[in-house]
């Protein structure tokens, strides 16, 4: 069955781009100028993804996200950002966006998190934000990554459960490499699902990378079998901790 | 208006206090040495009372009336003393000095007699020394005559021998000439006194205004300037005492405030520079989305075999390079501080020359390292570092369009820094320009610059709490030096990150 996307975004020439991004796949994508026909065009259809972008005149993305639950519309959102600081993408995040795609985007960036939005996985929707663990302290950017405390000044990071179900089984890995610093929020680990498709998964932590799963090596797909636990991505050093764990949900 | 210094006051107070103390010292002793005068004076006018009644004697006995008032009228002429009378017992004086008074009677009544007069008519008590009393002008002796054989037999007291006392000798010695002298005296020691005091206010004054005026002048004077804004004023260090070390301190406030101010005017040129970067990203950000998607369509909606394939696909690389510039900007007119870590001064060297020693323009050249060992790790972002080394690399491979040797090194500055840095064998930074180097905007190229320019270099590394030196090699080149905070100087600050051990 073909997926029904809408989009919004104040300048055309953005949802060209997503149009020429998503066209070769099979979807039927609506656009629209403005959140304020958005809300009427979402009342009316039944669409499986909305696409829109943070800054708009008059209702801007984040107010639309808002203003979904009230109307019950439970479509899953991809907020589309300037450069984003780590605030505004994890505010849209904890609003309840699905998640959020930096402006200008390669067609793969924004694809992979399309197709990822539209894997209904039964399995990932039953799956709580965070799981708790007994005796560990995990914090996560919600539905994406987690970090947990491991040793000393050592933290381990890894999918969260809900994405690595999405993403589905997985091909092959490309993790940070030891001794390179992630950043909170910027891509670290490109994360290949059996199709092919390539998924970003952001660092829930800054810090200098200490290890690679060493398991991973042999048995890539242990990281989407069992995302929080054995199949955990990388520990790191972390910089800013204090400050960064305020933007993180804890589990 | 002119304030008044301290060195006139001090010199002011001193010689307010040397004159009070003289002027204490001068009254004591002029009374002191005015009672001895005048003790003096009586036992000497005594003295020549019992010389002159000696010298009467003869004259006395055989009653030689002429003799006598000869003899006292030549002693009051040829001495300092004034009056001379002789006061018969009866109490009239019988010769004097001054002529006409004689038979008058003498003083009765006058409340010293009593001294020796119990009353009129009594018998005056024997005392063998004469008497003196003293009045404002004068000094006057009483010389007793004491009665002897001689007296009865002659004419003068017969019969008159009830008292052994026959009459007394009156001298009275003016103290004008007296105290006209000790005053002489005393305005000279008076004057010497004033002299003395002023001198030595003068001399204190002197002292004090070499000593205190001119560096305190200097003080306030540069001060004033520096208050004024001119930061670059440096007072004259001249002295070694508490008001050079004030000097000094001074200088070297003005230095701080100094370089201060340079970076917060350095700072507020790189925020407004970023805010400008930002405000251009932001509106890039949908044409360059747009240009991306579109040309990557054209790339998937061509056959491999077009030639125009490639094409597009040059427009795909150059937009994500685009990209890649924006975001950087905006990194660096973001907000947040860049994440830090420890990173190894050799480590970020080398990783910088990796990337640059491919390049086609870097053929004629030679990369030297020069890598102290055991040097301690330096706090910063690896990325950003490394972009202001390859910035500073570039900058000195085209101050040496014909080749060269370009040196790229660590050294340890201090305990707490160490230095990255790179030197060419160009011609140097000319002295005009070497203020305006680090301006934003400011360059020397005319067309393509690589990287961000030495502002934004400065601007990380001045947010890293580095700075960058820049200095001409006297065999010609230029030095460029980043300092950055070791690692092990950080942790201080930065306790309660659990996140570096």
């Amino acid at each position: 069955m073909t997926k029904r996307i809408l989009a919004v975004d104040d300048e055309q020439v953005v949802l060209g781009a997503i149009c020429k991004a998503l066209g070769r796949d099979e979807l039927e994508i609506d656009t629209t100028r403005d959140a304020a026909s958005a809300l009427e065009l979402l009342v009316k259809h039944n669409y499986d993804l909305l696409i829109t972008d943070l800054m708009m005149p008059k209702i801007n993305g984040l107010e639309l996200l808002e203003r979904l639950p009230g109307m019950k519309i439970d479509t899953r959102v991809i907020m589309i950002t300037g450069y984003p600081t780590i605030r505004t993408a994890l505010q849209a995040k904890r609003l309840g966006a699905f998640e959020y795609v930096s402006k200008p985007f390669t067609k793969q960036e924004l694809r992979s998190v399309v197709i990822r939005a539209l894997r209904t996985v039964p399995e990932a929707q039953s799956r709580p934000v965070c799981n708790t663990i007994a005796g560990g302290s995990r914090y996560a950017i919600p539905h994406h990554s987690w970090a947990m405390w491991h040793s000393k000044d050592i933290w381990r990071a890894g999918m969260m459960s809900a994405f690595a179900a999405e993403v589905g089984p997985i091909r092959s890995l490309q993790p940070p490499i030891v001794g390179d610093l992630v950043e909170q929020g910027r891509i670290a680990v490109v994360i290949e699902d059996i199709e092919g498709v390539e998924h970003f998964l952001h660092a829930p932590l800054s810090g200098k990378v200490t290890e690679v799963n060493p398991s991973l090596e042999q048995d890539s797909p242990l990281a989407g079998t069992d995302p929080e636990g054995k199949g955990w991505l990388f520990s790191l050093a972390p910089v800013d901790l204090k400050k960064e764990l305020l933007n993180l949900v804890p589990c | 208006m002119r304030n008044r210094s301290i060195a006139f006051d001090v010199s002011a107070i001193v010689l307010l206090v040397i004159t009070s103390l003289l002027a204490a010292a001068f009254l004591i002793s002029y009374r002191w040495q005015k009672s001895w005068i005048e003790q003096e004076s009586r036992r000497g006018l005594l003295l020549a009372g019992d010389t002159l009644r000696a010298s009467l004697r003869s004259g006395m006995l055989l009653n030689r009336r002429e003799e006598i008032g000869t003899a006292i009228r030549r002693v009051a002429d040829e001495s300092p003393i004034a009056k001379i009378r002789i006061v018969s017992h009866s109490g009239r004086i019988g010769l004097s000095t001054t002529p006409g008074e004689v038979g008058r009677e003498f003083m009765t009544g006058w409340a010293g007699c009593r001294t020796c007069h119990s009353s009129d008519t009594a018998a005056p008590h024997a005392r063998r020394t004469g008497r003196t009393m003293i009045d404002k002008q004068r000094i006057r002796s009483f010389t007793p005559i004491f009665a002897e054989a001689g007296c009865r037999s002659g004419r003068c007291h017969q019969g008159e021998v009830r008292s052994s006392v026959l009459g007394l000798i009156d001298m009275s010695l003016p103290l004008a000439p007296v105290e006209a002298t000790l005053n002489q005296i005393h305005r000279n020691v008076l004057l010497l006194f004033a002299g003395v005091a002023l001198a030595g206010s003068c001399l204190i004054f002197l002292f004090l205004s070499r000593r205190l005026r001119r560096p305190l002048r200097e003080l306030v004077s540069g001060m004033r300037r520096v208050s004024g804004g001119d930061l670059d004023y440096r007072i004259p260090e001249k002295q070694t005492d508490e008001l050079g070390v004030l000097a000094a301190s001074f200088n070297r406030m003005s230095e701080r405030l100094g370089s201060l101010r340079e970076s917060l005017i350095r700072n507020e040129r790189l925020i407004s520079m970023g805010k400008l970067a930002a405000g251009v990203a932001h509106e890039i950000n949908n044409p360059l989305t747009g240009i991306l998607s579109y040309a990557e369509d054209l790339v998937e909606g061509t056959a491999e075999s077009d030639p125009r394939r490639a094409d597009y696909e040059i427009i795909v690389r150059e937009a994500i390079r685009c990209r890649t510039i924006i975001r950087n900007l905006l990194d660096f007119a973001g907000d947040g501080k860049p994440r830090r870590v420890p990173l190894h001064p050799g480590k970020l060297i080398e990783q910088s020359l990796a990337l640059l020693t491919r390049r086609k323009d870097f053929a004629g050249i030679s990369l030297v390292r020069e890598i102290e060992p055991g040097l301690p790790e330096v706090i910063g972002n690896p990325v950003q570092i490394q972009q202001v080394l390859i910035n500073l690399i570039v900058n000195a491979r085209q101050a040496m369009p014909q080749g060269g040797k370009i040196t790229v090194g660590a050294i340890a500055r201090g305990l707490n820094s160490v230095s990255l840095f790179v030197r060419d064998q160009g011609p140097g930074v000319p002295a005009d320009i070497r203020e305006r180097i680090f301006e934003p905007f400011f360059s020397t190229k005319d067309g393509y610059s690589d990287g961000l320019g030495l502002a934004v270099c400065l601007g990380i590394v001045e947010r890293l709490g580095g700075r960058i030196e820049q200095e001409n090699v006297p065999q010609g080149g230029a030095i460029f030096s980043v300092i950055l905070p070791a690692a092990a100087g950080e942790r201080d600050d930065d306790q309660e990150n659990p996140g570096r051990g």
